[in-house]
């Protein structure tokens, strides 16, 4: 009878602890056809970072600059029209900063509408083309280009540029 | 004496033709850089020959050294069957050309790559030339200069930070200079390369000793006569010092060309 009592409240705490296990039920992961979508409204550029990708394998202490401040690139407006489908105009205005995209309009277009990893800004034959780094969320309204740039004597990646836009 | 005088100029001499019947583009390499070879075969048993095929191998210069494990080219194929990829393109009588990345042809790191060697032969190796070797790779670390432009590789389009690391500087003026400025100066793709349009007044910026300044080649307020295709620019660091009577006087540093890579 003394061992029934020491036995059955560890019985009733292990049964609780079993039960309790159960698998937890997570939402849905949001509908990725929603991607391109979200990329379309007025946004203004954040920050640039410029990487010499041959900078790290050297040791060099030199492989990554903040271009931000270094010109007034948080002029740099771009507003991207559209449906929700894979295509759409643009419109940038620079004001005193560098252009990041050859025309400052034209149309654009991603590679895939549910799952798009580059993004195409084209005027005629001039196209400006970027990776898309992330997307903007409910929580992070903001997303990121990657250009990168190839060196066409070795076809290896000499540099890239990464930009930040936020929601204006 | 005379006998070893002789020898010693012939042997110099030897070395000499054997140097100079190899060349290399770019002229030097790192481990990870694709560098083309071309050799002159003239003299060698591949004089005449109508084609070539390269047999290479790492770390010529070391023997059963672990950290620098002696590998074959896996182009190479079999002494007596080289195979298609080692074949080697003509570039003119009794000359030959490979171009290779070293990481990639010996999948080996760049830590365990220092030199390599190479000789041609026929494709049933029933000729061949005598070894090249070795030929060292430059080692794959950062080397602070007095003047260095980031990205190391630019292209006309991209933003170029110039910089002068004064604490390097070995010339009085340019150590004891406060630096005001940058001129830069863009040369076209002709043959002598001719000046073509001058950035004056590139304001500089500090941190510590060394002074830096920014620009876009194709964003900068200079007009270029048209068609024409930038191959380079020089730059150089403005400014001024105080002279022995305490009076100010204007100096500039010594020019240091970038050429442009062709980035896309």
């Amino acid at each position: 009878m003394k061992i029934f009592r020491n036995i059955f409240p560890i019985a009733v705490m292990a049964t609780l602890v079993f039960v309790n296990c159960s698998p937890e039920e997570y939402d849905a992961l949001p509908d990725s056809g929603n991607v391109t979508s979200s990329l379309i409204g007025n946004w203004t550029l954040r920050s640039v970072i410029q990487k010499d990708e041959g900078a790290e394998i050297k040791n060099s202490p030199f492989v990554t600059t903040d271009l931000t401040s270094i010109f007034p690139y948080t002029q740099y407006k771009l507003t991207l029209d559209g449906a929700s489908g894979a295509s759409g105009t643009y419109t940038a205005v620079p004001g005193a900063s560098p252009k990041i995209i050859r025309s400052n309009t034209g149309k654009w277009e991603v590679d895939d509408v549910k799952n798009p990893k580059t993004i195409s800004f084209i005027n005629g034959t001039d196209t400006t083309k970027m990776q898309i780094g992330s997307y903007p969320r409910s929580f992070n309204s903001s997303f990121k280009l990657r250009q990168t740039k190839v060196d066409l004597a070795t076809k290896k990646v000499a540099l890239t540029y990464d930009y930040e836009f936020v929601k204006q | 004496m005379k006998k070893i005088f002789l020898l010693l100029l012939i042997t110099a001499f030897a070395f000499a033709r054997t140097n100079a019947q190899v060349s290399f583009g770019p002229p030097t390499f790192t481990a990870i850089d694709p560098v083309t070879i071309t050799v002159d075969v003239t003299g060698t048993p591949m004089a005449g020959e109508t084609e070539a095929y390269i047999w290479i191998f790492s770390n010529a210069s070391v023997s059963g050294n672990a950290a620098y494990p002696n590998k074959d080219g896996n182009v190479n194929g079999s002494w007596g069957n080289s195979s298609d990829a080692a074949k080697m393109t003509a570039a003119g009588t009794n000359k030959w050309k490979f171009t290779f990345t070293a990481t990639e042809l010996f999948g080996q790191t760049p830590a365990q790559l220092k030199d390599f060697g190479f000789l041609l032969k026929s494709k049933t190796g029933s000729k061949q030339s005598p070894d090249y070797k070795p030929y060292a790779f430059e080692p794959l670390i950062f080397t602070p200069t007095l003047f260095r432009n980031f990205p190391a590789k630019v292209g006309v389009e991209d933003v170029i930070t110039v910089n002068l690391d004064k604490s390097l500087a070995t010339d009085v003026n340019t150590s004891r200079m406060t630096p005001a400025s940058v001129t830069v100066t863009f040369y076209n793709d002709g043959n002598p390369a001719v000046a073509v349009g001058t950035l004056n007044n590139v304001p500089v910026r500090n941190n510590g000793s060394i002074w830096s300044a920014t620009f876009i080649p194709t964003q900068a307020t200079i007009v270029l006569p048209g068609g024409t295709k930038l191959k380079s620019f020089k730059y150089k660091f403005n400014g001024t010092i105080l002279d022995t009577d305490g009076k100010t006087s204007n100096v500039s540093t010594s020019e240091t060309e970038v050429p442009f890579s062709d980035l896309k």
